[in-house]
């Protein structure tokens, strides 16, 4: 239970999957502009984590494994992934159309979001039972919402201010970042696994 | 033959074709690698092993013995005598995160060597303790207090700015000391002495 | 046959510093030159590849499954390449570990494919690959070395700077990855600018 509690932190602060780890970089830069669309894309890339990390850790262990043919993880994971993204783009629009006209447009988006990849393949790398791979999807996308309205909040200030021509918009945000990613080092040390 | 393109039977043969062939090459590229890398592994091990022990005559990756859950390797002379022991030490003490060392205890009780086997310390602090001039201030060391940092009372310069780190390794390499003293009998340095004396 | 497919990706739109795509492998690999050089080297042999199949499979996958078909023969090269790198280039894989895989969402691949040999016969999509598979690579190996530069000192572990010179380890931290490539792009976006107001 500690443990699990622990791990829930570390994933989501001290080991920041954007300013620590560097996935979902591009998703990160793009669409962190308003603090809305880095509202909806959050919920929308939490939601694809926590299904298609359960999914593909349970093939994984049930059809991998067993077959032996560990050796094509990347390529199940890749569909698990895609297939998730599809059937919730389905779904949303047959039953939640309001929510599906907010983060509609960010489901496509999310298939090529290394996040979830990235997720779902350290799952299995770091050896979590089923318990801690859900803390451990939850921690992420929770790191991930973070991080990335800390970051927009920011973005709408910088916007605002008197930049050199040549750092306007991508510099300045990955500077900013850095800044950030500094900011979450403070946190490492906090919790020991 | 624009129709037959066009139509859900082309679509759905079309991507059986391509996984078939992909799964094909897959299986091939496997079966070929599959060997060397398991080979890598083990070769990896036997580097880290070969850094903490001294030279031996037998293959201790494959003669291990368990010892209370624990995996042990021997290094012995041709003579079948054990001149050193090796474990894994695995220590949540660290910065960031667990850290794996390999420990190397000569028969006589001394630190033969320390290696890192995996960490993720912070780049450019914690991960010196990967350096080759931190880790050899263990070796030789029998007296487990020595094997703090200076700070602990012991005498190993830490590395400047990760405590932590530092504290972890001598924490593991004292671990794997008393562990080694407890389930072996050790020829202590000073019987070797006496003995080395009694042969002149 | 034309150059300009080839110099388009590997300069004027070069995939890192121009289309701002490939970030997450660009900033997490980069604290030393060398693992640039092989994560940039291992993407450009993927995009060779999936460029020349894909070119080739073009006008026989039905436009439906266009992009799944795509990500198959991506991610099956991804693996081809990973296993490769296991069992060859071992010591490299460790390092690169999850980024490996990853190539599969790199955003470059995926959109070469689709924008490019989609639509283009085999030889211009091959210069296509290598083009931005070069640009890719020489963008990693910029930002690679000047991270490992100024924070190491050192260049491919050769040591570049004076012995009195104190490595700033601000640079090989993850948080040096942003702050240097930021400065990167906007030192491009001012050669760019002078580079156009001299030229007018």
């Amino acid at each position: 239970m500690t443990y699990s509690i622990l791990l829930l932190i570390s994933a989501a602060l001290v080991n920041n999957i954007v300013l620590t780890k560097f996935l979902g970089i591009c998703s990160f830069l793009g669409v962190s502009r308003k603090l809305e669309t880095a509202i909806g894309m959050s919920f929308s890339v939490a939601a694809v984590i926590m299904i298609s990390s359960v999914i593909s850790w349970i093939v994984y262990y049930a059809v991998l494994i067993p077959f032996d043919i560990m050796y094509l993880q990347t390529i199940v994971f890749v569909f698990v992934i895609a297939a998730v993204v599809q059937l919730l783009e389905m779904f949303l629009e047959k039953y939640v159309p309001e929510l599906y006209s907010s983060l509609g447009i960010f489901l496509p988006l999310i298939t090529t979001n290394c996040i979830i990849l990235g997720v779902a393949i350290i799952n299995i790398k770091d050896g979590y039972n089923f318990i801690n791979m859900v803390v451990f999807s939850f921690g992420t996308s929770l790191g991930y919402a973070i991080a990335i309205i800390i970051f927009s909040g920011l973005r709408e200030y910088i916007d605002q201010s008197v930049i050199s021509k040549n750092f306007r918009g991508i510099p300045i945000a990955f500077i900013t970042a850095g800044i950030l990613s500094l900011a979450f080092m403070g946190f490492s040390g906090m919790v020991k696994l | 033959m624009k129709d037959f393109m066009n139509s859900k039977y082309y679509m759905v043969i079309s991507v059986t074709v391509i996984s078939l062939v992909v799964g094909v090459i897959l299986s091939f590229v496997n079966a070929e690698t599959k060997d060397r890398i398991i080979e890598m592994y083990r070769l990896d091990f036997v580097k880290g092993l070969d850094q903490v022990l001294p030279k031996y005559a037998n293959d201790p990756y494959a003669e291990f013995i368990t010892v209370d859950n624990r995996s042990v390797y021997e290094a012995k002379t041709a003579d079948n005598k054990t001149i050193a022991y090796a474990l894994q030490v695995i220590s949540n003490k660290g910065y960031n995160g667990l850290i794996t060392y390999l420990v190397g205890i000569s028969s006589a009780g001394k630190v033969e060597g320390v290696f890192i086997v995996q960490h993720t310390e912070t780049p450019g602090l914690g991960a010196k303790i990967t350096q080759e001039k931190f880790l050899t201030a263990f070796n030789g060391i029998a007296d487990p207090v020595e094997l703090n940092i200076k700070k602990d009372g012991g005498v190993i310069d830490q590395i400047s700015g990760a405590t932590y780190s530092s504290r972890s390794t001598s924490q593991a390499v004292a671990e794997a000391l008393y562990f080694i003293k407890a389930n072996f009998k050790l020829t202590s340095s000073s019987e070797l002495n006496s003995v080395n004396s009694g042969d002149l | 046959m034309k150059i300009k497919t080839f110099t388009n990706g590997v300069f004027k739109d070069n995939a890192v510093f121009r289309q701002f795509l490939g970030l997450c492998p660009t900033l997490a690999v980069t604290s030393a030159a060398i693992n640039g050089l092989a994560l940039g080297l291992a993407t450009t042999a993927v995009l060779l590849g999936s460029n020349i199949i894909i070119s080739l499979l073009a006008s026989y996958i039905p436009k439906s499954v266009r992009i799944p078909s795509y990500i198959l023969v991506i991610a099956s090269l991804v693996t081809v390449v990973d296993l490769l790198m296991n069992a060859y280039v071992h010591d490299l894989h460790k390092v690169l570990g999850l980024f490996i895989p990853l190539i599969v969402v790199n955003c470059i691949v995926l959109g070469r494919a689709e924008v490019f040999a989609s639509k283009n016969n085999v030889i211009d999509s091959t210069l296509d690959a290598l083009g931005s598979g070069i640009g890719f690579t020489l963008a990693l190996l910029l930002l690679s070395s000047v991270r490992e530069l100024f924070g190491e000192g050192s260049i491919f572990g050769v040591r570049i700077m004076p012995e009195a010179y104190n490595p700033f380890s601000l640079f090989v931290y993850p948080a040096g990855a942003f702050i240097t490539l930021g400065l990167l792009i906007g030192m491009v976006n001012m050669i760019l600018n002078i580079a156009k107001k001299s030229r007018s």
